[in-house]
């Protein structure tokens, strides 16, 4: 049951690592302390046609170790595998392992930048799929291994926001335990080096011949490989119980530049925001901060910019603070850099030494006057740490972590803002581009699904940004781009916000999606395998990070503030919600949008067949929903119409094919929304059900719902029978539909509930508004 | 690949026009013959950006067996000012192979 505190305190006590540098925190640092860079020559592919021939890879032994059976290793991609290997160190480091007790809940959330994509390149082809190897693709797919592997039952989502993924996944799951969604979760990220990626980073010029010195005279980055993860428990718990603390977490950061697909916006707007939205959520100032271990790529794009964004948070004392980037050390690491970058900080720490930058020769401009850790590690044992990273897409996020163990009775940080479960969230926009049209204010029309002639097939979707709004459309853009700015737009027009960048700095926004745009991946993966690696396609690169969905729809519509992009393989639409909700009662802000899309492509299909989903009763479907939530006294002083209100959430962990696991975790997440919304299940007037429809799934759910009440009869409908299945949308459908059951007022709850194609389930519960408000 | 030693100045910019723009770029708003000889390709003018001067990078090697690398960041980019002077540049580099049979002045 949620039992969150007004302010749940968070401690990191367990921590697994796989880095070029090794397989455990001891031969890590003793490297770093030899000052050893683990970059060194390619041997997983051919670079001699590649500008440079570098990258920082896992020693063989432990890639292809004896960890997995073979099944396992046919069932894993390598990204699983890897993460896999590190939160179990980090599970079996905490003291947890086998040891958590049956009545905890335990999640996980993955950080990756480009997910199972070993899993394409290893078929070489994108028209030609097997089924085995392409169900392993999917970003969610890499969490769910995870989860799957380790048997979790708590909340699984998989944050895709690229090079600052497992930053955003630490602080994601820092939430969950705040908001009472977890006991404990596992939180980190990985990527292994991938060809076309490598591929795509050389077609940009962004590879340096030499190992990437960040900050100084060469510019470009090494690409690197590995994992790393986090164990975090509730403060409290972990001092009771006398763990290991390596840290707490105090707060952190996340925005979008709002700028451009891969280069930062040069004046580090963004990481300025990320920065200082963590030190406030930390409730620290920022000349408590001992040390920044900054994103620092070595790329002349990012590192000006960084130092330009650190400043506007910093001011002068930036150039006083201790300040590294770790990326000498291990390459950068993608979605895995965040957790590996602030596990190996944390850990040189509490050895009294701070992290190098290798390589490092002299300021580039822009970098000068900083008190760079050069090339050997410094002695110093700070209590407040920073970590920066930034990514494709534009998204940033920023933690603020206290590396000395506090008695839990001493709040450190009596200023952090309190988390007000009580707050009431209200939608007051939706927007939805589905079929042939776009829907204002409601997606219920029948209509709205049917195709836009006779010549297509239902659920497939006509819009055009080009023809809605040509000045937000762009050359080549995705079709999944023009469904998200379309259904955005609608939703904040509905919601009678206004557009623009200073609205939108102070506008939230989580997008979902489980497969980005399949089609921009598959035109940049078909000129890697056809026209050969070093022919990569530049112009689809920036779009085989899935992230680069949300960062469009934020660029073209001016929304810098707090942004995340997530994947959930069938929830995404209530993680999102969820998500949105409780940063609302953080604080973040008063105004989110949440957002979800599917687009079809030839390699959407080719997952579509891996997944079953073939053999779904339900036609697919594509387009974009988004939902504009805000905190409901804020609209009703704004005056803004509430159309519903979402009152609570709850995620659990199950499997597929449907057995015992997955009727228990549909329960679970049941009744933990109910208690989050202070509800018994005999309020809830009706149920909304999601699913992929597999044969035999919805007969299954639907019973494993009514037993959850008992012997009343309550009117349940699977709503994917009206409108047909999308992966990521289907949920956010069942929270617009929800909202329409009650706007009339006749239903007082309906009870939506998601459930993805692995089997893990979320619900939420919609709530009439109450006329008078409390 | 075509021999491009012996194109016309003419053949050139409208291969460069149809093959490394229009198609490569995947520019669906705007036909080959509405693209000048001197229409600025960058910022103003077509208005492309960093990432499709890669493309179009890669596609000088693709299309005419012309390679970039090791020229200096500045000269490249006035090469590529607009379709003349990428024509210009590739009827000079083309001319230049040591496998050519172009005469020396």
């Amino acid at each position: 049951m949620a039992t969150s505190k007004d302010r749940a305190r968070v401690a990191v006590t367990g921590m697994g690592i796989l880095s070029a540098l090794g397989d455990t925190f001891d031969e890590v640092l003793a490297n770093m302390r030899k000052g050893r860079t683990g970059i060194g020559p390619v041997r997983r592919f051919p670079t001699a046609r590649f500008h440079s021939e570098i990258g920082a890879e896992l020693n063989r032994a432990i890639a292809d170790g004896a960890y997995f059976t073979p099944e396992e290793r046919e069932k894993y991609d390598l990204c699983a595998q890897y993460a896999i290997v590190a939160a179990d160190q980090a599970l079996h480091d905490s003291g947890l392992k086998g040891n958590i007790g049956d009545d905890r809940r335990i999640g996980a959330a993955l950080g990756t930048c480009n997910g199972g994509i070993l899993s394409l390149e290893a078929q070489w082809t994108v028209t030609a799929l097997d089924e085995t190897r392409t169900a392993r693709y999917p970003f969610y797919q890499q969490g769910d291994d995870l989860a799957a592997h380790l048997g979790l039952n708590g909340p699984v989502t998989t944050i895709h926001t690229a090079c600052a993924a497992s930053g955003n996944a630490i602080g994601y799951a820092y939430d969950m335990i705040r908001w009472g969604h977890a006991d404990v979760m596992l939180a980190g990220g990985s990527d292994p080096l991938s060809h076309s990626v490598y591929a795509g980073f050389n077609v940009l010029r962004a590879l340096n011949a030499v190992p990437a010195s960040p900050f100084a005279s060469r510019f470009g980055l090494s690409l690197g490989e590995g994992a790393a993860f986090v164990v975090l428990e509730p403060l409290e718990r972990a001092l009771r119980r006398g763990a290991t603390i390596y840290a707490e977490i105090c707060g952190y950061g996340l925005s979008n530049d709002a700028y451009h697909e891969t280069a930062p916006d040069p004046e580090g707007r963004g990481i300025g925001t990320a920065v200082n939205m963590a030190l406030r959520h930390a409730g620290t100032s920022a000349d408590r901060i001992g040390y920044v271990n900054a994103h620092g790529t070595g790329t002349q794009a990012n590192d000006q910019a960084e130092i330009k964004g650190l400043r506007l948070a910093f001011g002068e004392r930036l150039n006083e603070l201790p300040l590294s980037s770790s990326k000498g050390y291990f390459g950068h690491t993608l979605g895995a850099a965040a957790a590996i970058e602030f596990t190996t900080s944390l850990y040189a720490i509490r050895h009294g030494l701070l992290p190098a930058t290798l390589h490092f020769d002299e300021p580039r401009d822009g970098c000068e006057g900083l008190s760079i850790i050069a090339n050997r590690m410094m002695e110093k044992r700070p209590e407040y740490i920073l970590n920066n990273n930034s990514a494709f897409g534009g998204h940033n996020a920023s933690i603020v972590a206290r590396t000395h163990p506090a008695k839990a009775s001493q709040d450190p940080n009596p200023a952090a803002p309190r988390y007000a479960p009580r707050r009431r969230i209200g939608i007051v926009g939706i927007g939805s581009v589905l079929g042939g049209g776009v829907g204002k204010g409601a997606i219920s029309d029948r209509q709205a699904a049917a195709p836009a002639s006779a010549k297509e097939k239902p659920g497939a979707c006509a819009f055009s940004l080009k023809a809605f709004a040509p000045e937000l459309y762009e050359r080549r853009m995705n079709r999944l781009c023009q469904f998200s700015i379309g259904a955005a737009k609608t939703a904040i027009a509905d919601a009678g916000w206004p557009e623009g960048r200073e609205a939108g700095r102070e506008t939230g926004f989580v997008y979902g999606t489980s497969r980005g745009s399949t089609d921009s991946i598959g035109k940049f993966l078909h000129s890697v395998f056809e026209n050969g690696p070093e022919f990569a396609s530049s112009i689809h690169f920036p779009h085989t990070v899935i992230n680069s969905v949300a960062g469009k729809t934020a660029e073209k519509l001016g929304l810098g503030g707090f942004s995340s992009s997530l994947s959930s393989g069938g929830t995404e639409g209530i993680v999102a919600a969820a998500y949105a909700c409780g940063s609302i009662r953080s604080g973040v802000h008063e105004r989110f949008l949440i957002a979800a899309g599917d687009e079809w492509s030839g390699l959407s299909a080719g997952i579509d067949r891996a997944k079953g989903l073939k053999a779904s009763a339900h036609h697919p479907l594509e387009g974009g929903i988004c939902l504009a939530l805000a905190d409901m006294e804020a609209a009703l002083r704004d005056g803004t119409p509430v159309k519903a209100e979402l009152k609570g959430f709850g995620m659990a962990g199950g499997e597929f094919p449907f057995t015992a696991r997955s009727a228990e975790a549909l329960g679970r997440s049941i009744r933990e929304a109910a208690s989050q919304a202070g509800l018994r299940l005999d309020q809830i007037d009706g149920v909304l059900l999601g699913t992929a429809g597999r044969p035999g799934e919805e007969a299954a759910y639907l019973k494993a719902i009514f037993d959850q009440f008992a012997d009343r009869n309550v009117l349940a409908v699977c709503l994917n029978e009206q409108y047909g299945y999308g992966e990521s949308i289907s949920s956010m459908l069942l929270l617009a539909a929800a909202a329409e059951w009650v706007e009339p007022g006749v239903m007082q709850h309906v009870l939506a509930v998601g459930v993805s194609v692995n089997g893990h389930a979320a619900a939420a519960i919609v709530g009439a508004v109450e006329t008078t408000c409390e | 690949m075509k021999d491009w030693q012996s194109a016309s100045l003419a053949e050139l910019k409208a291969t460069v026009k149809e093959k490394l723009l229009v198609e490569r770029l995947e520019l669906e708003d705007v036909t080959a013959g509405e693209i000048g000889d001197n229409l600025p390709l960058f910022g103003e003018g077509l208005g492309l950006d960093s990432v499709e001067a890669f493309e179009i990078m890669v596609g000088l090697e693709v299309v005419f067996g012309v390679m970039v690398e090791g020229i200096p960041a500045d000269e490249l980019k006035a090469h590529l000012q607009d379709v003349e002077s990428i024509a210009r540049f590739i009827a000079s580099s083309v001319k230049a192979r040591p496998d050519g049979h172009s005469e020396t002045a």
